[in-house]
């Protein structure tokens, strides 16, 4: 009799769990097409196609929505977005700390090992590292020497003003982002910076929005250089195109990090951080060095032998980090006082004032 | 039907048996010494560990709190001195160091403004919280800290502010910075756990001291125990083992009980010993004269009276071993009640006045005026029993015209109130070396010498009432005995040492 009863209790306990496993299956199942994550971000379509995709492929329930904007633009959509959508990506990594300080993100488990300056908070998550190169004519410098750092390429223009007037490309800080964040991190590093703008002012530099367009210009001959092209955009067409040529500086070259984060109204965070897990993973990775124009974070043979064996120069790398530091630059009055002096020194019509 | 009532049965049977077998599992249970040492120890150890855990806890909050303190004076430092007043106003150079000095801890939020005395923000985050530090004099030297929270988390505030002098008047700068607890409570965890798991350690190795100690200090009672199981149930040897001080009491006083078990044991072994002896003298000496009485004739006639002498000292000695041994076993019984020593003399007397055929003697009593004040708490039967036995005595030792006085006085008792009851004869007395020894069993004096039991007795009435017995020789000769009891016996009657 008592046995009886135990048999059916255990009976009844199996149907119990099997109707979950099956219920908790059936949910999947049924859960599993529904969802679309959104992406917000400020990086080329075409550089991220193939890595999209890929994802997935390994992830046959997630569609991805991917919204490009520029840097400035997502910024400005983010803070004024009534929802934000699944995932913020961004090349600006002053304006991804910033809405990472604001609280908006939340935090990604079991995210695969990265450099610790790649990384903050288990929130946000850096998946490339590209570095801040110069582009040359290569038939403007077949006679003479290339600089091999800051203060070697002020002391050429200084030297030859005629050669370079007018035939210096460099950001318009005012217009781009990362522009800016290049030009702040130099400011940063010493007091090179300011002599290199101001002889830069002197020469009567261009000031440029993107890549694409300075080293379209260094191509056609406009410009015998470009200062700060993101390395990334501007391999891809120097190693198209014979008559240029890219080099780091050996004094040190900014190297910064496409960053991802998942927001903290996502409805379906498992989702994105099945994305930034992926976007880190080895597959992802092998995709960014593979299939797109950006370089990979973690890079098995060891970042400096992937540059070097991509750009000329031997240079000290010197990542710029994902860390709340960077909000200084994006202080108001910071930021002001910057552009005007920066202005001021590029236009060479006032000299900066000196503080 | 069958099947049934048999189920019925055993059921029954089951349930009679239950209250059996509970009965038999649980009589009264020992408690366990160490069990309930380890739970008390338990239960100090924790209400010492929560109140330590209180300190403990407060103390990392403020230590962390002032570590982390420090990097947000130090930020607020590096932030004020990079305001400066310019002939176009207030000029602010956020220096990269101070929010640099905040990612010193790595995953903190970071929020800052920089505000003048009517508060507004000239820079940074316009709306953070500001805890009403504005009511309240404005920080110059000393820095204000506070918790509050801004963006979904607790944030740790600091505000602090400069005078800026300018030609027209001096005017107050302030920055407020705060970060997210995340590092502090960090530290805090660290420093509670570190702090509890030494405590904890500490703990554990004390009540496994205590569970050690336990055994360590039973160790000598086993040994104790060991000793008093291996005995032979004869062998009242005190236990030869060196107590520790905290058990020395008990082994004394188990030595001391066993001690006095010893000696009356030896006691009753020598009385049946005495008895026995007494017994078979006697009635060998009966048979022998009833042996010559059987040969008839003159000898015969003679051996007859002998015999039925004998047999009258025979009934007479036992009668009084067997009331000797009443008064010893009724000794250890509480039969004490109040008795009324006048009128247990009174009727006593009554009755010898009437046994005495001869009416040869003087009786005589002396009673006091008020019979309460000769009332004491005894045994009356075991005080009557006594008195027979003296006043017999008296008229065994005495001569024919003999006058025996009873008298109850007053007396003290060590100090105590107490009652003397004294039986005075003419008889020859008793020599002085001889007194003591009267007293003891079956030590007959005198041509007319009893069976030696009868004094015994007294004494041991004397002794079971804490009175005292005592011989004198009475004026103008003959012999005095005294009881002395006393008024009530002396509370720890029982516990003789």
């Amino acid at each position: 009799m008592k046995g009886l009863r135990l048999v059916l209790l255990a009976g009844l306990l199996i149907v119990g769990i099997a109707l979950v496993f099956l219920y908790a299956f059936v949910q999947r199942q049924a859960d599993a097409p529904a969802v679309t994550l959104e992406v917000w971000s400020a990086t080329d379509t075409s550089a991220m196609s193939a890595i999209l995709s890929g994802f997935e492929a390994a992830h046959p329930g997630i569609t991805l929505r991917y919204t490009e904007f520029n840097t400035a633009e997502l910024q400005e959509a983010v803070l004024s977005a009534r929802h934000l959508p699944d995932l913020i990506m961004s090349s600006a990594m002053d304006l991804q700390v910033d809405l990472v300080n604001r609280g908006m993100a939340s935090p990604v488990a079991n995210v695969p090992q990265t450099p610790d300056w790649s990384r903050w908070r288990g929130e946000l998550f850096g998946f490339t590292q590209e570095p801040v190169a110069l582009v040359y004519n290569r038939a403007a410098f077949a006679e003479r020497s290339l600089p091999a750092t800051r203060s070697e390429l002020a002391g050429l223009i200084r030297d030859d003003p005629a050669f370079f007037e007018g035939r210096i490309g460099t950001y318009d800080v005012a217009l781009s982002g990362v522009g800016y964040l290049f030009a702040t991190q130099d400011a940063q590093r010493g007091f090179q910076a300011s002599r290199l703008i101001e002889s830069f002012g002197r020469a009567k530099a261009k000031t440029y929005c993107c890549t694409s367009a300075m080293v379209d210009d260094v191509a056609s001959g406009k410009l015998v250089l470009a200062y700060n092209v993101i390395g990334s955009y501007a391999l891809e067409q120097v190693t198209e195109d014979p008559r240029l040529g890219i080099l780091l500086l050996s004094d040190y070259a900014l190297v910064f990090t496409r960053s991802v984060f998942v927001t903290r109204q996502s409805a379906h965070k498992a989702a994105a951080g099945a994305f930034v897990r992926f976007l880190l993973s080895d597959t992802g990775q092998a995709l960014v060095s593979r299939d797109s124009a950006l370089f990979p974070l973690v890079e098995s043979a060891g970042a400096q032998s992937f540059f070097e064996s991509r750009f000329e120069g031997s240079t000290s790398l010197l990542p710029i980090r994902l860390r709340p530091s960077l909000l200084t630059w994006l202080d108001s009055r910071k930021k002001a006082k910057f552009l005007n002096d920066w202005k001021a020194s590029i236009t060479g019509e006032l000299p900066a004032p000196v503080r | 039907m069958f099947g049934t009532r048999s189920r019925v049965r055993t059921a029954e049977s089951g349930v009679a048996a239950s209250p059996g077998l509970l009965a038999a599992v649980s009589p009264r249970r020992a408690y366990s010494l160490r069990r309930r040492l380890i739970v008390a120890s338990m239960a100090a150890f924790a209400v010492l560990i929560a109140f330590l855990s209180v300190g403990l806890w407060t103390y990392a909050r403020s230590a962390a709190n002032e570590t982390y303190d420090l990097l947000l004076r130090g930020a607020a430092i590096a932030i004020l001195e990079r305001v400066t007043l310019t002939p176009e106003g207030i000029d602010i150079d956020l220096p990269p160091s101070a929010l640099e000095i905040l990612a010193l801890d790595q995953e903190d939020r970071v929020f800052y403004r920089i505000v003048d005395a009517a508060g507004t923000t000239l820079t940074g985050t316009a709306d953070l919280p500001t805890d009403g530090f504005f009511e309240r004099p404005l920080p110059l030297q000393d820095p204000i800290f506070f918790d509050s929270t801004y963006s979904g988390e607790t944030l740790r505030f600091v505000v602090n502010g400069r005078t800026l002098l300018s030609a027209d008047r001096p005017q107050w700068i302030g920055v407020q910075i705060g970060h997210t607890r995340v590092a502090r409570d960090a530290m805090e965890r660290d420093l509670i756990v570190k702090g509890l798991v030494p405590l904890a350690a500490l703990s554990i190795a004390g009540i496994a001291m205590a569970w050690a100690g336990i055994g360590f200090a039973m160790r000598p009672l086993a040994g104790i125990e060991r000793d008093i199981r291996a005995r032979h149930s004869n062998d009242l040897q005190p236990l030869d083992a060196v107590p520790p001080r905290e058990v020395e009491s008990l082994i004394t006083a188990i030595n001391g009980f066993m001690r006095r078990l010893d000696l009356s044991r030896g006691q009753a072994e020598s009385f049946i010993a005495d008895v026995a002896h007494q017994m078979r003298t006697s009635l060998a000496a009966l048979y022998g004269h009833l042996e010559n009485a059987g040969e008839g004739g003159e000898n015969g006639a003679a051996a007859v009276v002998r015999a039925r002498d004998q047999a009258r000292r025979t009934v007479r000695l036992t009668n009084q071993l067997l009331s000797h041994a009443m008064v010893i076993h009724r000794a250890d019984k509480e039969m004490f009640q109040p008795v009324e020593l006048p009128e247990l003399v009174r009727r006593l007397m009554e009755e010898i006045v009437r046994d005495d055929k001869a009416g040869t003697i003087d009786f005589a009593v002396e009673l006091p005026e008020d019979p309460a004040s000769a009332r004491v708490t005894g045994d009356p039967i075991a005080i009557r029993e006594a008195l027979r036995n003296l006043v017999d005595n008296a008229v065994r030792h005495g001569p024919p015209d003999n006058q025996i006085t009873l008298r109850v006085t007053a007396a003290s008792l060590d100090g105590r109130p107490g009652c003397a009851i004294a039986v005075d004869d003419r008889g020859p007395g008793i020599a002085d070396a001889d007194k003591p020894r009267v007293v003891e069993r079956f030590f007959s004096n005198g041509p007319g010498g009893g069976s030696g039991v009868g004094l015994a007795i007294v004494a041991a009435v004397a002794e079971s009432h804490k009175g005292r017995f005592q011989l004198s020789d009475a004026a103008p000769s003959g012999l005095r005995a005294t009881i002395i009891l006393p008024k009530t016996p002396p509370q720890n009657a029982g516990a003789e040492t």
